[in-house]
């Protein structure tokens, strides 16, 4: 009998171990799907409604914009694609997106290989220099179609190795200052966007009204959010790109941006948040910030989304003004896989969003989204459309047709956003004096050059 | 005609016996095909490709190699290994941000959960299973203390992120005591951070490893028990002479699992991180993905692979030269000079 008992506790404690084993994988396997449950709710919605005989058609992106583009745009104008063809939308949120995309284009066949593809302007170069996006020559879209794109969009996306066009945009994305009207009558005496823009028109005059509001709120308002708000205005003032020819370089404006971050760190002129934290956010909705740099994406995904409404929150308490610097803040390009199952299908959107001017003028119109089109830009201005009750009824298309003119996008590279991560890294220990100057830099270089094996310092 | 009949039946009978034998391999092939497919020929392959340089350039548009290098990307590991040291003894300025700090990160966060968490788990056993003290409401007990480790890891690390991020609760604390000035961030702090993903690791896992060593407590014969508290033991001299020598096979399993968990560490401080490249508690397992899979520097990672290893067998190797039977090995030895001495006879 004692044997049996020994016996069974023994076996139990096998069982337990196996089980913690797998308990333990299990966890992080569980973890991650989570994460994608999270994350492609709608996906496997959709992939659960399979063998429905009709053609599927894969389009990967990072979030579910282009999916609701698709749905109320593009399928509202051409019902008939809805039924001839199942369209299927890989969603995997940001932080995975490039590893798998990268995993599904090394496994050639598989049935959800990108036909259509999303991509962001911090690695855009990666894909379009690669073998895995198509030419728009083999989808029969030529320069002729898209004559009134910005120049800078349709050199973004061209293959590095033969200048090739890879992908296209339906929208630009000129940054801006955007701030908060009440809290600008209550500190600098006035809300006048041109009167605003005199008093930051540079990063000294930038840096004195932030430390005015500071001062005279007492400190429950800051000038922006956190230290790391200005980087990409800052990004846009480089006069050389992260790498050339192999070697990785900073720029004199990278330097001078430590220095500036260093400043607003140490003099506490922010809320000391992160980009994308979730009090980053949320500062859009109190009185604790007094402006965010953004582009014509942020305004509706950042800002209104945590904005609140007009009574409690601060919608139309907004307004919009170049700032120190023009600069551009990311951007979606559309391009085809490799692998891409119906090129005239992936033709037919591509065209629909970033060449018919008609069609973008409509999706601009409703979306308030900055549409790559100049004259359909120039059509909405002129019909009086180019207001935003969020911004206070501002005329704000003409304050981005403004910067949009002057993007310049030559020194993107496909490694800029491993290289922007690495950067904000050591720009925080910098303000935060955790190292010297010197000892950032040098950190910040070797982070990059162990992360990418052929660049030299 | 009877006698050639039971003949064909028991030869019948053979053919039948050596059938079901042959079913044995049949319900052990689907494993060891898949094993061979899915585990064997990876590990092979990662092992292969650590001799290669096969890596992703210009930023991930295209491919170098694979060309044979030999042992050169040890050698760039070992490099960096003793580069990150030096820097961690503060030999050289700057931080480490390599394989040695992801090394000594992993160290150190498994350390620091799981020596309490050993403590801790061996103490409530102890409680749990005392014949004298008779807990009331132990199952109750042991599903609150088992409950972390239900929660799925990434919840539970986006809970302590915002728990402890610019302007959650804990920031507000501080600065409501009064302690700092500012809003500050708490997790830009390296010690901080190590410490917090150990306590997370401690307290997701302190209930599972308490759950084994109750079982393996209750593994142990109670007359053996009995037989201590008859010649009047204390509790103390029970505990430490009777249920711990007998508990080491348990606690040798818990020490090589948890070593081999604690050296794969990945989830929690994955998740701890707003930005892939943040080092500061970077393990062993993210720098393998950082350069394996996010920027695809095949021979890098597989060589980082290789090398966890090699040093997972040597902490295991050690665990179990620790923690071998020496009576037993003590015994053999007399036996066997027991044996040539008989036979010397």
């Amino acid at each position: 009998m004692k044997k049996r008992i020994m016996a069974l506790a023994l076996t139990a404690v096998l069982v337990l171990g196996s089980l913690t084993a797998c308990g333990k994988d299990d966890s992080k396997d569980a973890a991650t799907k989570t994460d994608e449950v999270a994350e492609t709710n709608k996906e496997s919605d959709e992939t659960d409604q399979t063998d429905t005989g009709k053609e599927k058609f894969y389009i990967w992106s990072w979030n579910d914009e282009f999916q609701g583009m698709m749905e109320n745009f593009f399928l509202k104008d051409h019902p008939e694609y809805k039924d001839k063809y199942d369209f299927q939308y890989v969603i995997t949120g940001t932080d995975a997106y490039q590893e798998k995309l990268d995993l599904a284009f090394e496994g050639s066949g598989a049935e959800d290989a990108p036909d259509l593809l999303l991509l962001e302007a911090d690695y855009i170069k990666k894909y379009v220099s690669s073998d895995n996006t198509l030419k728009m020559d083999d989808l029969g879209i030529t320069a002729a179609d898209y004559p009134n794109q910005y120049n800078y969009t349709v050199t973004t996306a061209q293959d590095e190795r033969d200048n090739s066009q890879k992908g296209l945009s339906w929208q630009a994305a000129p940054g801006e200052f955007i701030y908060r009207r009440s809290l600008a009558k209550k500190y600098l005496g006035t809300d006048d966007p041109a009167k605003v823009q005199e008093m930051i028109k540079d990063w000294d005059s930038f840096l004195e009204v932030a430390r005015k509001i500071s001062k005279e709120s007492g400190g429950a308002t800051k000038m922006l959010s956190g230290p790391d708000d200005a980087f990409r205005p800052y990004m846009s003032a480089r006069t050389s790109a992260w790498v050339k020819d192999g070697k990785l370089t900073v720029d004199p404006k990278m330097e001078e941006y430590l220095e500036f971050n260093k400043i607003l760190e140490t003099e506490g002129l922010t809320n000391g948040t992160t980009q994308w934290s979730d009090a980053w956010a949320a500062n859009a909705g109190n009185d604790s910030t007094f402006g965010y740099f953004g582009s014509t994406w942020f305004v509706q995904w950042t800002l209104m989304a945590n904005a609140g409404d007009a009574e409690t929150g601060t919608y139309g308490d907004w307004a919009m003004t170049q700032g120190p610097q023009w600069y551009y803040w990311g951007g979606t390009w559309v391009a085809a896989g490799k692998e891409c199952s119906n090129k005239d299908l992936a033709a037919e959107i591509i065209r629909y969003f970033t060449c018919d001017e008609d069609a973008m003028y409509n999706y601009s119109v409703e979306k308030k989204d900055y549409v790559n089109n100049t004259a359909a830009i120039k059509r909405i201005i002129d019909d009086g459309k180019g207001t935003f009750d969020f911004l206070g009824n501002q005329e704000y298309y003409k304050i981005f047709a403004e910067t949009a003119d002057q993007i310049d996008t030559s020194i993107m590279t496909a490694y800029d956003q491993k290289i922007n991560d690495a950067f904000h890294v050591e720009a925080k220990a910098y303000a935060t004096g955790e190292k010297d100057k010197e000892t950032a830099i040098a950190d910040f270089k070797s982070s990059v050059i162990g992360q990418f094996a052929e660049l030299t310092e | 005609m009877s006698n050639s009949n039971s003949k064909s039946e028991i030869q019948r009978r053979k053919k039948k016996t050596i059938e079901y034998g042959r079913f044995g391999y049949f319900f052990i092939a689907p494993f060891f095909i898949v094993y061979l497919i899915f585990s064997l020929w990876p590990l092979l392959y990662t092992l292969g490709l650590s001799f290669y340089e096969y890596y992703a350039s210009n930023g991930g548009a295209s491919y170098v190699g694979p060309n044979f290098i030999g042992l050169k990307n040890y050698m760039s590991e070992i490099k960096l290994f003793i580069t990150d040291f030096s820097k961690i003894l503060g030999n050289i300025a700057g931080s480490p941000q390599s394989i040695g700090n992801a090394f000594y990160n992993t160290f150190y966060i498994w350390f620091f959960n799981f020596v309490p968490q050993i403590l801790l788990s061996l103490l409530l056993a102890s409680w749990f299973t005392d014949i004298r003290i008779k807990l009331k409401g132990q199952g109750g007990f042991k599903v609150m203390m088992y409950m972390p480790n239900i929660i799925t890891a990434a919840t539970i690390a986006a809970l302590f992120y915002s728990l402890f991020a610019v302007g959650g609760p804990g920031d507000q604390f501080l600065v409501g005591l009064g302690l700092k000035e500012k809003t500050f961030d708490l997790l830009n702090d390296t010690g901080f951070r190590r410490l917090l993903i150990a306590f997370i690791q401690f307290w997701m896992w302190y209930g599972n490893t308490m759950i084994i060593l109750i079982a393996g407590v209750l593994g142990i014969s109670p007359s053996l028990f009995e037989a201590a508290m008859v010649d009047g033991a204390t509790s103390k001299q029970i505990y430490r002479n009777v249920t711990l020598p007998l508990l080491k096979p348990i606690l040798l399993y818990t020490l090589v699992t948890s070593a081999i968990g604690g050296m794969q560490m990945f989830d929690i401080p994955k998740l701890m991180i707003k930005k892939a490249a943040d080092y500061k508690t970077e393990t062993i397992s993210m720098y393998i993905f950082k350069h394996g899979i996010s920027t695809r520097n095949l021979g890098k990672g597989a060589t980082a692979s290789v090398l966890l290893f090699v040093v997972t067998l040597i902490l295991s190797l050690i665990l179990f030269y620790i923690m071998r039977d020496k009576d037993e090995i003590k015994e053999r030895k007399e036996n066997k000079k027991y044996m040539k001495k008989i036979g010397k006879e």
